[in-house]
């Protein structure tokens, strides 16, 4: 088990190096973050003032338009010099080395996460930070099950053609409750009575929807990559 | 086995549609909706084979997946395209009868939006048989694994997410003067499920024979 | 392929007499369609959707609309797209059964097709 760990921890390591090295993902995605950011509020501002509860919203659609945006190229990076292949012919087991970019790529999504959360505090006065505790939470859980689905359908689509296209067409489909609890969630937190009680109930939906599909992920990478 | 079934099949659904409309015409209006609730004849059964449809497909991608079984595969991709269009009917039947019954086009219904989604992860999985190129079997089987288990998250999902909006009751409960007909469709539609399956999964074979066939040419 | 000619059968629907009858059945089927669509347009744009669910009893009698066409409409969608579907599986079985005979031509007796 702990060679597990390690392996995923190498591959993890390995993918930050990349990045830091040409800090290519960070930059772009984290741009095209502000950017939507941007068109979002200005889709949601009525006469100098915010919709209500509509950061919820741009926040989630941030992290999923971001989110796809960093899963596809992770994966494509690995195509050049025929990487992909390597790391799965490497005589360790697939599901750790599955492990090792998912971690890889959460830690880039929450980096980004960062940067919009700033910016939609920035715009719609900070009602974001009423419940940093459970935010965060519902943030991570959510991050998670996002990318363990997402990271499953890049690693898959890397080798067929038109991937670009098909990532968002089988993402979103299945990513659905993450969003609805999502957004729910921190509406349940944001608005003028908070209400704790359905944003936990949100943030375990989440923690399950985790759960299954990380096992499912973790379950059908092997006979999903053998070709 | 559905083979040998398929013609007598055939002549049990044609019959059971045949005497289905006389039957839904003869049954007694619904109290507080009135003569629109006769869309429920068509539209429930439809959205039951819709779901016998996906998880059919779940079911046969998995052990596709995981027993490398090429007669499942054919098996799922029949399911998969009747899911679809079964989902179809049932989301073009819906909103005419949402129309009528509480006034929206599209009321938020747990189950109304359950298909829709559904019905994009099954569309998703036949534009990836169609548009991935070779090896995208595999994926479409994975893709319908992961639709399969969704089901109960998004139906918990939008269940809670759409208090917020109206509640409203679609399936009437049925008083015996309205069961028998309401049965007799979904039997019908089961029998209609049962013929386009057998005849979907035989087109798959006999393109199975032409690809064997066309390799054996090239060689 | 004696075991149930199911590709035959729909077969000789494409070519045969019979799906001239079935034509003609899913035309008649289509008939009340223009005409259900059109009151169903202009109900709507004489009646907008409400903004929120009211169920139908407390509507008040004028501004329930006619249920017949929507229920027709639903009806004809539901025997449309059924109809549709067979005419594709019947289209794309002559198209392999096509294939299938080319390919037997050109490949000569030696080859089994099974």
């Amino acid at each position: 088990m702990s060679e597990f760990f390690r392996i995923a921890w190498l591959v993890m390591q390995k993918d930050i190096r990349v990045e830091s090295r040409s800090r290519e993902l960070v930059y772009t995605t984290a741009f095209f973050a502000t950017s939507c950011v941007l068109v979002f509020s200005i889709a949601f501002v009525r006469g100098g003032r915010p919709i209500d509860e509509a950061e919820a919203g741009i926040v989630w659609v941030a992290l999923a338009y971001t989110g796809q945006l960093a899963l596809s190229r992770t994966f494509e990076r690995e195509l050049s010099h025929d990487a992909l292949r390597g790391l799965l012919l490497a005589p360790v087991e697939r599901s750790s080395v599955f492990v090792g970019k998912l971690l890889g790529i959460v830690m880039l999504m929450v980096v980004v996460e960062v940067v919009v959360v700033f910016f939609v505090s920035l715009f719609f006065s900070g009602t974001l930070f009423k419940h940093v505790f459970w935010f965060s939470a519902l943030m991570a859980s959510g991050t998670i099950g996002f990318a363990a689905v997402g990271a499953l359908f890049a690693a898959m689509l890397a080798r067929t053609q038109s991937r670009t296209v098909l990532l968002p067409v089988l993402l979103y489909p299945v990513t659905v409750p993450i969003l609805i609890a999502g957004v729910s969630g921190t509406v349940a937190l944001i608005q003028p009575e908070p209400n704790l009680d359905l944003a936990r109930f949100w943030l375990a939906l989440t923690i399950f929807f985790d759960v299954v599909f990380l096992t499912l992920t973790l379950w059908t990478f092997e006979p999903l990559m053998t070709e | 086995m559905t083979r040998r079934l398929f013609n007598p099949l055939l002549v049990v659904a044609a019959g059971m549609f045949a005497a289905a409309p006389i039957l839904v015409a003869l049954a007694p209006n619904e109290v507080t909706m009135g003569l629109v609730a006769k869309i429920v004849y068509f539209h429930v059964p439809v959205w039951f084979m819709m779901f016998l449809g996906v998880f059919i497909c779940g079911i046969a991608s998995g052990v596709y997946l995981f027993k490398d079984k090429q007669s499942a595969d054919r098996l799922a991709v029949s399911a998969a395209e009747l899911a679809v269009l079964f989902g179809l009917m049932g989301l073009t039947t819906g909103p005419l009868w949402a129309r009528v019954s509480w006034g929206l086009w599209w009321p938020w219904d747990v189950r109304t939006t359950l298909a829709l989604i559904l019905e994009l992860n099954f569309v998703a999985y036949l534009l990836l048989r169609k548009y991935g190129g070779p090896g995208s079997e595999k994926l479409a089987a994975g893709l319908a694994l992961f639709g399969m288990f969704n089901v109960p998250f998004v139906y918990v999902s939008v269940n809670v997410w759409r208090t917020l909006h109206p509640e409203t009751t679609v399936v009437p409960t049925l008083p015996g003067p309205m069961a028998g007909p309401f049965w007799w469709c979904v039997i019908a539609y089961l029998a209609l499920f049962l013929v386009m399956l057998s005849g979907r999964r035989r087109l798959e074979e006999q393109r199975a024979i032409v690809d064997r066939l066309r390799l054996a040419h090239e060689r | 392929m004696s075991d149930i000619n199911f590709g035959r059968f729909l077969l000789s629907w494409s070519t045969g007499r019979t799906l001239k009858v079935i034509l003609a059945f899913v035309v008649s089927m289509c008939v009340p369609i223009p005409g259900s669509s059109a009151i169903a347009i202009s109900a709507q744009s004489s009646q907008p959707a409400l903004e929120e669910f009211v169920p139908i009893a407390e509507l008040p009698e004028t501004d329930r609309l006619p249920a017949a066409p929507f229920l027709v409409a639903a009806y004809s969608v539901v025997w449309i797209l059924a109809f549709g579907y067979f005419w594709l599986l019947s289209r794309r079985f002559s198209e392999v059964e096509r294939d299938l005979a080319e390919l037997k031509n050109v490949l000569g007796d030696d080859l089994d097709a099974k």
